[in-house]
């Protein structure tokens, strides 16, 4: 429990203090300001627009630094001969690899929090009233990321290149999101492309989760139990990928 | 081996969990064809989950596609012309409608539209179409059921039943300040410019368009002097 709490540590600080995830909060707070002047073109509905478009901004920054950190992780890993150093240790891989995604993962948590806290502010100052579906939204957005990164990890463990693992990662995730929209086109498309359709249970299911996408259409309290269930499942899956690949890996 | 057995493991929860209840996707595929986007737009959204995201940027493009238009309308012919209105904006109802498969939600866009078609543009039919639509994906919602009513009795020249209908709603937060700026045209035509006031006051207070404003602080200054000159022997 120890290793893995050291091994998260390092992995925050060490993404704490470089450059990536400073240059992305900045990108974010001035993509929330012009957002904010974006949102004025919507006239009455400027604090509905602003909430939108903050939350979309948040999930993709966040989404950008958990994707590039699990990518180029263990590659720069490797080369600066860290794995050798770390790995020499009494640690097991399994341990090495869950306390790395846990680094990630708060990397991420520290981003999600910072950019929802200025979001949050300028819509307090523009009058919103605040909702508790916004907390709830800013939860399926961290769990959405989790997925992804423990996509990204199990991809760039198999690939040789951190290029094709984000870009790999990408796709899935967009498929995550465009699941009821390709079933329907495969739908329509009748016999002739039903054997494409097993290919739609490997992506995420991400709509489940996209809970900023329907604030004002489900009442009441979403299935929160059922969300951290699926993506627990889901990115322990993509996990246990990453980890029969690090077990055999050479660095 | 265990990389294939997950992978396979995945393929059975993503073929299996969607049956569970509780875990339905939150909402149908929207209809492709009351899309009035590009599609390359369109499936970048999507991609991206931003669905609501998307809607706003349709209803930002509805208004610069009604709204200015219908700002230079009533400058320059004052709110008799944009009352009475002329043809032309095809698309409203269309654009609307995308909007709302969208975002079924997103009753704004639906009373902003329905609003212009029959009070400003005189194709009530289009409006009444457009409610129906709205009520069909939010069928709690009875600011659709008022608007349609309303649209029935101006359209038989009874404006007391219209407003009478209109002004409930009007304190709602999505009322668009296009509903509350007819309204108070009604109520001049009927002679309670008490109330029309009010509703302009209202519109000063509540709208963030500048549009609207503009136009309510007109209606108070004529309603001031309609005012003056009645109390001058």
């Amino acid at each position: 429990m120890r290793a893995l709490y050291i091994l998260a540590k390092d992995s925050l600080e060490e993404a704490l203090s470089s450059r990536l995830i400073l240059v992305s909060l900045l990108t974010a707070a001035v993509l929330l300001y012009l957002g904010e002047a974006v949102s004025a073109l919507a006239a009455e509905e400027e604090t509905r627009a602003l909430l939108d478009l903050g939350l979309g901004l948040i999930e993709l920054v966040t989404l950008g630094i958990a994707v590039f950190g699990g990518a180029v992780f263990f590659l720069r890993e490797g080369e600066t001969k860290r794995a050798d150093l770390i790995l020499s240790r009494p640690i097991g891989r399994a341990r090495y690899l869950l306390g790395r995604f846990l680094g990630l993962a708060l990397t991420a948590g520290v981003s999600l929090l910072l950019t929802s806290a200025l979001h949050l502010a300028m819509l307090l100052l523009k009058g919103w009233l605040f909702t508790p579906a916004y907390l709830y939204a800013l939860v399926g957005i961290y769990l959405k990321v989790l997925i992804a990164l423990s996509m990204t990890l199990g991809i760039s463990l198999w690939s040789t290149s951190a290029l094709a693992a984000m870009g790999f990662s990408a796709l899935l995730w967009s498929l995550g999101h465009f699941l009821p929209e390709v079933g329907e086109l495969l739908g329509r498309g009748g016999t002739r492309l039903a054997w494409l359709k097993p290919l739609l249970w490997i992506p995420p299911n991400l709509s489940f989760l996209n809970y900023r996408d329907v604030l004002s259409l489900t009442p009441g309290f979403p299935p929160v139990g059922a969300w951290f269930a699926y993506t627990g499942a889901y990115a322990g899956l993509w996990l246990l990928i990453a980890w029969d690949r690090l077990r055999l890996k050479e660095f | 081996m265990i990389s294939a057995v997950a992978l396979v493991l995945i393929a059975a929860g993503g073929a299996f969990l969607p049956r569970l209840p509780g875990f339905v996707p939150p909402r149908p595929p929207p209809r492709f064809e009351t899309a009035r986007g590009g599609a390359c737009e369109e499936a970048l959204f999507l991609s991206l989950g931003l669905r609501r995201l998307l809607a706003d940027v349709w209803m930002v493009r509805l208004l610069l596609y009604y709204g200015a238009a219908e700002e230079a309308m009533t400058n320059s012919a004052g709110e008799q012309a944009e009352i009475s209105g002329s043809g032309g904006y095809p698309e409203i109802a269309a654009r609307a409608a995308g909007i709302l498969a969208l975002d079924p939600s997103f009753s704004y866009a639906v009373l902003y539209a329905s609003g212009a078609l029959a009070f400003n543009l005189g194709r009530p039919g289009e409006a009444i179409e457009l409610l129906r639509r709205g009520l069909a994906a939010d069928p709690g919602n009875w600011r659709y059921r008022a608007y349609i009513g309303a649209i029935g009795l101006e359209k038989n020249g009874d404006r007391q039943g219209a407003v009478d209908l209109l002004e409930p709603a009007l304190d709602a937060p999505d009322c668009p300040a296009m509903i509350k700026s007819i309204a108070a045209f009604l109520y001049i035509k009927l002679g309670e410019n008490a109330k029309a006031a009010a509703l302009y006051r209202k519109i000063l207070e509540d709208s963030r368009d500048p549009g609207y404003q503009a136009m309510a602080r007109r209606g108070l200054a004529r309603l001031f002097r309609a005012a003056r000159s009645h109390h001058q022997p």
